[in-house]
């Protein structure tokens, strides 16, 4: 009888699995950030948006589709279809902004997204400005976010020094970021973690130059 | 024993129950109504998480334990499609694009747009600044397009044959009535308005929309700024003047204030001038912008600049010294309110008007202008259905135009007036048949209360989509045009100008890569203002007795691609022309027309060095002008345009603040541009004329100019 119970319960839980949305979301986010392939990042990026559209009520699905499409651009060079790339996460990050407002990481997510459009001179001015807008929204609304201040911190490292950039300015906001990537707890196991590992990059990107 | 048997049972059925769930599959291929595979097609199973997305070629394989779900399918840019999954059958899927996506066909006769992410886009906002020779003129960087004359006597827009007159501007949909600085015989003039206060330029060079009237040959539409999201104030220090603004930013809504004050007298001391200046121009302008955006989104826009000016000089007309004396100042407010009133559609309603007083001194003729012109506009866009858009409107335009003339020698005095109201009508609608067909067909009413005077334009314009990158377009249509102040002062007994255009083009490649773009023309004018001559003040038998003709074909080719750093554009003008109108005594070409025109546009970016080059280069065969006395008429040409322009731009910090540091030089070989020759008559009113060569006040130009901004 125990074994049948066992056989039971080992079936139940396959089944189970198959549907359980933390499960799959683990394994998407996991892959997601294994692959380094424009195709195989697409191909999460649909199966977070196919979560999303069953998974109404959460916020997280159509998160993590914006920030795939976000992160397939580190591997994309053509400006072209980076754009393409960065269209398709606007329009989750639209959809996101209206239902989840009161979130920091989605405005967090949008800066990151506008300082990706970033592909040329002529755009730095527009998209920065943007960027930096997204971030004091996101900074408001939880000022413990890591992401804001790593986010910041890039934009000001990759703005020319003329335009009142440069690493030196950047370096305490990684700083900052460091400590709070540190320190912040998670609120559930799908929380975005994106950031932290190129913030100390830069980091010690800036303390090797000094 | 039995606890074994269930024990391998079910050990059985789980398995089979795994093998069952990765058993059941459904395999297509997703392909475009011309068949070609599409590439990242969405397919899901509605309501599950299964699905997939195709593969390179346009397949896709998806394993479910949800068979029995609808299968959706869905793509940017087409139309979702939903279906039930037959069993055991290779799916062959076909989308149809959808006619409102980002890739459907635009309709770009006859328009250059120079703005974000449109397609008629050919030049984009900062091209204004850094086109050598544009001297931070909007019109400057225009002049470089296809379809436009040199002009460097005018200044103004000579678009595809028509006189300057024949261009209308206008910001956020309302007519600006004075876009340029008063003009002075002989001397070009300037745009009044700086390109920073806009963030996209429409400029149709034919067969524009219904939307717009009263312009014969052209038009330009400003879109002026959105809020500003960063608190920035900058200064400028320049050769010729200095300038200062600031704006103040809250939620939701911005507003600046921008002061400056222009002077060529220090310039003019150092340079050698044709004319002998008493005064040069000295100007000061002021200008004050707000925006603010409600939470239903609707959005208000003030616009307004406010400027006053001075000039005097002596020029020679034959061996007499004529003194002229000028000054004038200039107010424009434009206020404009769109509002959404359902989820898709949107009211705009504004008011734009420009008051304007102009006094001249010519030796003993005293002019004094004042105009007021009043547009006051409501339309309405609405999608009728996926793929039909309608915008209709109406709009009124008031002018007021007072001249007082009077002369000491001999003793003369009169004094006229026109008060007109335009009224106007029109209807459009955009119909995407499909994504790669759009008409565009629209009906305009005019009625002049002065003239006392209908007309009815239709106008009508296509698009077909030939490749993914491009496309056929052609625009015809009727234009209509009240003829000028200076003849409505004398008579309101005259009717409208009438233009029809016939245009057909064809355009391939992107902005952002190569961009090769052709179009050709025919125009038709009639009625236009013909008189026998202009004796006391009069003009004898003045009537809209005119007509002509413009055909042409203009080609452009900007290239980001192909040189690194490098984005250069050529464009090549060929026009024929000829009018039978004013006082002309048989048809002929006007003086103001090059029959050929090619310009080159060249920027390099030094990044080592933080600095931009820059080089135009202009050539154009010769004006047609009338010598005294020759038997035929217009029968001379000037020599052949050519000049070459360059500039320089130098990013840089001042303290901690971002600095630009522009240089630029007009005319660098130093030709001598005489463009012609003008007819004038004698000032001691002898009844003599002269010819008065039409060259610039000063041969090459150069301009350095301090640009900083400081943040806070």
């Amino acid at each position: 009888m125990k074994t049948l119970t066992l056989i039971f319960a080992l079936c139940l839980t396959q089944w189970m699995q198959a549907n359980d949305y933390e499960t799959i979301m683990q394994q998407n986010i996991t892959q997601l950030y294994q692959t380094t392939d424009i195709s195989m990042i697409n191909q999460i990026a649909a199966g977070f948006q196919r979560i999303a559209d069953v998974e109404k009520d959460e916020w997280l699905p159509l998160y993590y589709v914006a920030y795939a499409y976000a992160r397939s651009t580190h591997f994309i060079t053509d400006a072209d279809s980076i754009d393409l790339q960065l269209d398709k996460a606007q329009l989750a990050l639209k959809q996101l902004v209206s239902s989840k407002s009161d979130e920091s990481e989605v405005y967090a997510l949008q800066a990151l997204v506008y300082s990706l459009r970033i592909t040329n001179p002529m755009r730095g001015y527009k998209y920065s400005s943007l960027s930096n807008e997204a971030l004091a929204k996101a900074e408001q609304l939880n000022a413990a976010n890591p992401r804001i201040y790593y986010c910041k911190a890039n934009n000001i490292y990759h703005t020319p020094k003329m335009f009142g950039g440069g690493k030196e300015k950047a370096q305490p906001l990684y700083e900052k970021a460091a400590e709070l990537f540190a320190s912040c707890k998670h609120p559930n196991q799908l929380w975005p973690t994106w950031g932290s590992i190129h913030n100390k990059v830069m980091l010690d990107k800036c303390l090797a130059s000094e | 024993m039995v606890s074994k048997v269930i024990y391998t049972v079910l050990l059985v059925l789980v398995s089979i129950t795994q093998h069952m769930r990765s058993e059941p599959t459904i395999k297509g291929i997703v392909v475009g109504s011309d068949n070609s595979p599409l590439i990242g097609v969405n397919i899901t199973l509605k309501g599950t998480y299964d699905g997939t997305i195709t593969n390179t070629a346009g397949e896709f394989e998806i394993v479910t334990n949800h068979p029995e779900a609808i299968l959706v399918i869905s793509y940017i840019g087409y139309k979702t499609k939903e279906l039930l999954p037959p069993h055991n059958r290779f799916l062959t899927i076909v989308l149809k694009e959808s006619v409102t996506s980002l890739n459907a066909v635009t309709i770009t006769a006859g328009t250059f747009s120079a703005g974000d992410k449109k397609r008629a886009t050919v030049l984009e906002p900062l091209d204004i600044y850094t086109t050598a020779g544009s001297l931070g003129d909007i019109n400057g960087a225009l002049k470089t397009l296809p379809g436009t004359q040199p002009a460097t006597d005018d200044g103004r827009l000579l678009v595809r044959g028509g006189e300057a007159s024949e261009t209308k501007v206008f910001v956020d949909g309302l007519l600006a009535a004075k876009p340029y600085y008063s003009k002075v015989p002989d001397l070009p003039t300037r745009g009044r308005f700086a390109p920073s206060l806009f963030r996209g330029t429409v400029f149709s060079t034919g067969g524009y929309s219904a939307e717009y009237g009263q312009a014969l040959s052209s038009i330009l539409i400003l879109e002026s700024n959105d809020i500003a999201v960063e608190e920035i104030t900058s200064l400028s220090l320049m050769s010729i003047g200095l300038e200062a603004s600031k704006t103040w930013v809250a939620p939701n809504r911005s507003t600046s204030l921008g002061l400056s004050y222009t002077n060529l007298a220090p310039y003019f001391n150092m340079t050698n001038n044709r004319l002998d200046w008493i005064k040069p121009a000295e100007a000061g302008n002021v200008n004050l912008m707000h925006r603010q955006k409600k939470a239903n989104g609707a959005m208000f826009k003030c616009f307004s600049t406010f400027d006053f000016g001075v000039q005097e000089f002596n020029t020679l007309v034959g061996s007499n010294k004529v003194n002229i004396d000028s000054e004038g100042g200039n107010g424009y407010i434009n206020i404009s309110y769109v509002t959404p009133i359902s989820s898709a559609s949107c009211l705009k309603s504004g008011l734009a008007t420009t008051i304007n007083r102009k006094r001249e001194l010519a030796s003993s003729n005293r002019t004094l202008n004042t105009e007021v012109y009043t547009e006051v506009r409501l339309s309405i866009h609405q999608p009728l259905s996926e793929g039909i858009d309608l915008k209709y409107g109406v709009a009124d335009a008031f002018t007021y135009y007072q001249q007082d003339y009077s002369n000491t020698l001999p003793d003369t005095e009169y004094s006229t007036n026109i008060r007109d109201h335009l009224a106007a009508l029109f209807i459009e609608s955009e119909i995407h048949l499909s994504a790669q067909l759009a008409l565009r067909p629209g009906l305009r009413y005019e009625y002049s209360s002065y003239l006392n005077q209908s007309s009815l334009s239709p106008r009508f314009a296509v698009a077909c989509k030939t490749g993914k990158n491009s496309l056929l377009t052609a625009a015809w249509g009727h234009y209509f045009q009240s003829p000028q102040n200076d003849y409505l002062k004398y008579s309101s007994s005259l009717q409208f100008e009438k233009a029809t255009h016939y245009l057909i083009g064809y355009q391939t490649g992107s902005l952002t890569k190569r961009l090769f773009r052709v179009e050709a023309y025919y125009k038709n004018y009639q009625q236009l203002i013909s008189y026998n001559s202009l004796t006391d003040y009069q003009f004898q038998k003045l009537a809209n007795k005119g007509n002509g003709f413009a055909k042409g074909i203009d080609i452009f080719y900007r290239d980001k691609q192909t040189l690194k750093r490098t984005d250069y554009w050529f464009s090549y003008s060929y026009i024929d022309t000829q009018r039978h109108y004013m006082d002309y005594p048989n048809p002929a070409t006007p003086s103001f027309i090059a029959e050929h025109t090619f310009s080159a546009v060249g920027k390099y970016f030094l990044g080592a060095i933080n600095t931009q080059l820059g080089a135009t280069w202009t050539v154009a065969s010769g004006r047609p002008y009338h010598r005294n006395g020759d038997a035929t008429f217009m029968n001379q040409k000037a020599p052949v345009y050519n000049d070459l322009s360059m500039n320089l731009s130098y990013l840089t910090t001042l303290g901690d603040h971002q600095t630009i540091v522009h240089f630029s030089f007009s005319n660098v070989l130093g030709r001598n541009h005489l463009v012609g020759y003008r007819t004038v008559s004698s000032p001691d009113n002898s009844g003599d004329s002269y010819q008065i060569p039409l060259l610039p006040d000063i041969k090459q130009f150069l301009f350095l100019g301090i640009f900083i901004s400081i943040n806070n």
